[in-house]
């Protein structure tokens, strides 16, 4: 079958030493996979991966992938052809005069010469390349600071030309930086917390806690809706949902009233580390910003650090809720984060909870609340939701706890 | 799972005669009532029937039955009647109407209308309230006879005779509404036999379809800005919606008041339930329809919904739980003075598809929230 030729460039990888080829790898499998089943190879060169794809691929689908692949700095649909300077402004010409270019009123030609054989130097061939241009749309400026449009050629094994070049995501390829376990709320923070982590080469899956009757079944739906609208940032993920009433009863019928919240975010990191420690995850993320909440305090983070058994990371601990907003709206999770359904019940909730927790109390007052059996009781009933890196759930199984799995 | 429905104000299962009218009317008698031949008159002759039907259990004038799509469209009738004055003056609501009515309130104030609610305290509206918060540029005075939330039938009679009065006084007319939604069936209410200017039904909370309601003009007229079609004297235009609007009349026909006596006895039960395990009764003991009955559990209110949805009972959520999507309930228990509570109510509404083993097992559901 014809292939369409897109031009991948890489940024951050391109730095990488002895382990480039591993980075490299990932990113052009993770790019694979969300363009199954359409067939799709991939050939790397110095900073760049040329794909190739079946030709009925809907170009929306892959730009759908190129735009949600971290790792990918930028992205052109591309014209590939011999190195030959009369081919090339043929085909260069052909690509312009297929293009719309009203509205274009000024333009730039880069060459760049990667293979240093090829006889017309750089500068020859952008002059070449500008004549052509100008045979096509006569007119337009040369603007070298803001031009409307950009003609790109680089002289690799083949000649590579194309105009409009894309912005990719950047950062590294997921999965390249191991595994953690995101904490999902049907908030606004979490899904932005799993972006920041993708972005880093985390491999995520998720964990939402469900208190049914006291929060809806609309709020769990409202959480799959989250976990496949991030999904393809995340080349795909599962979403554990943890059945905790029993457990949320537990506390606020022990714990005392200020303490509820600190001691809800205890049992979940406490949870959280069970599974993660079956699941080969390495750390837990959460989308805590600094005292945005009473349980986001510096003391109450550190309290509830050191109930997690392994690495908390907490990328939006800097920032403030409007960046965090542009931020979810940018990853499109921003509209349902704001459906009103809430993941907590106000019963659970102090007036006036503990700001300033003292670690050890704390502590010591966990471990009165027989938590351990609720916890035990919940993972035995945990369901686990998947999807795949285009976001389409692909199957819900019963979640199998460590203890069992002997 | 089947589950036992009291949420029978927000709407009903339509009742088999009701059902029978719809369809025997859209096959045997389809034709546009407008038209000249004499299938067209056929069809024009059974809307003329649906209409002395309706008029006879509202002790109506036929001239003052006008069919419309539902209450919400015989609402915005009359509101939208006052954009046609030549210029804005006040109107007087009570502080627990419907959405329907309170939602015009925005829109009137942009257009440079004053807009003075009466406050309701324990859900009844005061006929003195009324006289007192009546001026000479009062234009329109909207208190609906039933409330839907928490029960409340209020003394029609004695706010009609209060706008009366300040009509005399200023020499000026003061159109008075009256949205009986849940009066229909469940009060002796007929607009009729009351000095209402202007009154609106439902079709499907009385056990007739959706899409059809019914406004009540006492004169037979009001300013309208279109006359397009022609239907309904020019009131409401648009081809008649001849099958809603016979079911509409079969269900009017059915009502019987003497289902009243079998709701009245489990209304006292779900009361009695409530008042053994500690639920707080917000709906009235007296003047208060026993079709509706607002309670206030420990739990907030989604919460409770939820927990009797999965014993098998669907009530109506007083309040929705997250801040920014209150409930429109809840505003009305606030209104009626029940703060606290608004956040923990719940509605039960009967109907006379309703079982004495229903309302049982409501009860029992209702015992097991507590324990």
């Amino acid at each position: 079958m014809a292939k369409k030729l897109y031009l991948v460039k890489e940024g951050e990888i391109s730095l990488k030493g002895l382990n480039r080829g591993s980075f490299e790898k990932r990113l052009k499998n993770n790019i694979k996979d969300k363009l199954r089943p359409y067939h799709s190879t991939s050939q790397r060169q110095k900073g760049r991966i040329f794909l190739f794809v079946d030709e009925d691929c809907p170009d929306e689908r892959i730009e759908r992938a190129l735009s949600t692949t971290f790792g990918v700095v930028g992205w052109a649909e591309a014209v590939m052809c011999e190195k030959d300077p009369d081919v090339i402004k043929a085909r260069a010409r052909a690509l312009l005069e297929k293009m719309d270019l009203s509205g274009v009123k000024s333009f730039k030609v880069m060459a760049k010469r990667e293979d240093k054989s090829f006889p017309v130097h750089s500068y020859d061939l952008t002059c070449a390349l500008a004549e052509v241009v100008n045979t096509v749309a006569p007119g337009l400026r040369v603007d070298l600071r803001n031009p409307d449009l950009i003609l790109h050629v680089e002289i690799r094994n083949q000649a590579f030309i194309y105009t409009s070049d894309s912005a990719g995501p950047r950062g590294l390829p997921t999965g390249s930086a191991g595994r953690g376990l995101l904490l999902l709320s049907g908030g606004i923070d979490s899904p932005v917390a799993a972006y920041e982590m993708a972005k880093r080469g985390l491999k995520l899956d998720c964990l939402y806690f469900h208190a049914y009757p006291y929060t809806s079944d609309e709020a769990l739906e409202k959480v799959k809706t989250l976990a496949k609208t991030i999904a393809p940032y995340l080349n795909g993920t599962r979403l554990f949902v943890v059945p905790f009433t029993e457990g949320q009863l537990n506390i606020k019928a022990r714990a005392f009233e200020d303490a509820t919240t600190l001691m809800f975010r205890a049992s979940m990191m406490q949870l959280a580390s069970r599974v993660a420690g079956c699941q080969d995850m390495q750390c837990i993320v959460t989308g805590e910003a600094l005292s945005q909440v009473a349980s986001q305090t510096l003391a109450a983070m550190s309290f509830t650090d050191s109930m997690a058994d392994l690495l908390v990371l907490r990328p939006l601990v800097g920032l403030d809720k409007e960046e965090i907003i542009s931020k979810a709206k940018k990853i499109g999770t921003y509209e349902t984060s704001i459906l009103p359904y809430e993941d907590c019940c106000v019963i659970f909730s102090p007036k006036h909870p503990i700001t300033n927790p003292d670690r050890k109390a704390m502590r010591e007052h966990y471990q009165s609340l027989g938590m351990d059996e609720y916890i035990t009781k919940a993972l035995s009933e945990t369901k686990i939701y998947s999807y795949n890196a285009n976001g389409e759930e692909t199957g819900v199984w019963d979640f199998t706890p460590p203890s069992d799995q002997a | 799972m089947e589950y036992h429905y009291f949420d029978n104000a927000a709407t009903t299962r339509i009742a088999s005669g009701a059902l029978e009218a719809y369809n025997r009317t859209s096959l045997d008698c389809f034709a546009n009532p407008s038209a000249s031949h004499s299938e067209g008159h056929r069809s024009a002759a059974l809307l003329s029937r649906c209409r002395q039907s309706a008029a006879s259990a509202l002790c109506a004038q036929e001239r003052s039955v006008f069919f419309t799509s539902g209450a919400t469209e015989s609402i915005n009738i009359v509101m939208s009647s006052l954009l046609c004055s030549k210029r804005p003056g006040r109107i007087l609501i009570s502080a627990i109407e419907h959405e329907a009515v309170a939602a015009w309130t925005g829109f009137l104030r942009e257009k440079g209308w004053t807009v003075d609610t009466v406050p309701a305290r324990g859900g009844f509206i005061s006929p003195s309230d009324v006289y007192d918060m009546t001026d000479s540029q009062t234009r329109l005075v909207a208190v609906m006879a039933v409330n839907n939330v928490l029960g409340t039938i209020q003394d029609i009679r004695s706010i009609a005779e209060a706008v009366r009065a300040r009509e005399r006084e200023s020499g000026r007319p003061i159109l008075f509404f009256c949205d009986c939604v849940q009066a229909l069936g469940k009060t002796g209410l007929r607009p009729g036999q009351l000095d209402i200017d202007a009154a609106s039904f439902s079709g499907h909370k009385i056990h007739g379809p959706r899409g059809v309601g019914i406004l009540y003009l006492k004169k037979g007229t009001i300013q309208v800005p279109s006359h397009a079609g022609g239907q309904e004297s020019g009131i409401r235009g648009g081809t008649e919606n001849l099958p809603a609007i016979a079911a509409l009349a079969a269900a009017m026909e059915a009502l019987d008041i003497a289902d009243q006596q079998k709701v009245t006895v489990w209304n006292r039960l779900i009361r009695k339930t409530c008042s053994e395990c500690g639920i707080e009764v917000l709906s009235p003991d007296r003047d208060c329809t026993p079709y509706i009955l607002s309670i206030a559990t420990r739990l907030p209110s989604e919460v409770a919904l939820r927990m009797l949805q999965d014993r098998g009972c669907l009530v109506s959520a007083g309040s929705a739980c997250s801040n920014n999507a209150r409930g429109k309930a809840e505003a009305v228990y606030r209104a009626a003075g029940f703060q606290k509570a608004a956040g923990n109510a719940i509605r039960i509404s009967f109907s006379q598809d309703n079982t004495d083993e229903e309302v049982e097992e409501l009860a029992g559901a209702l015992r097991s929230l507590v324990s």
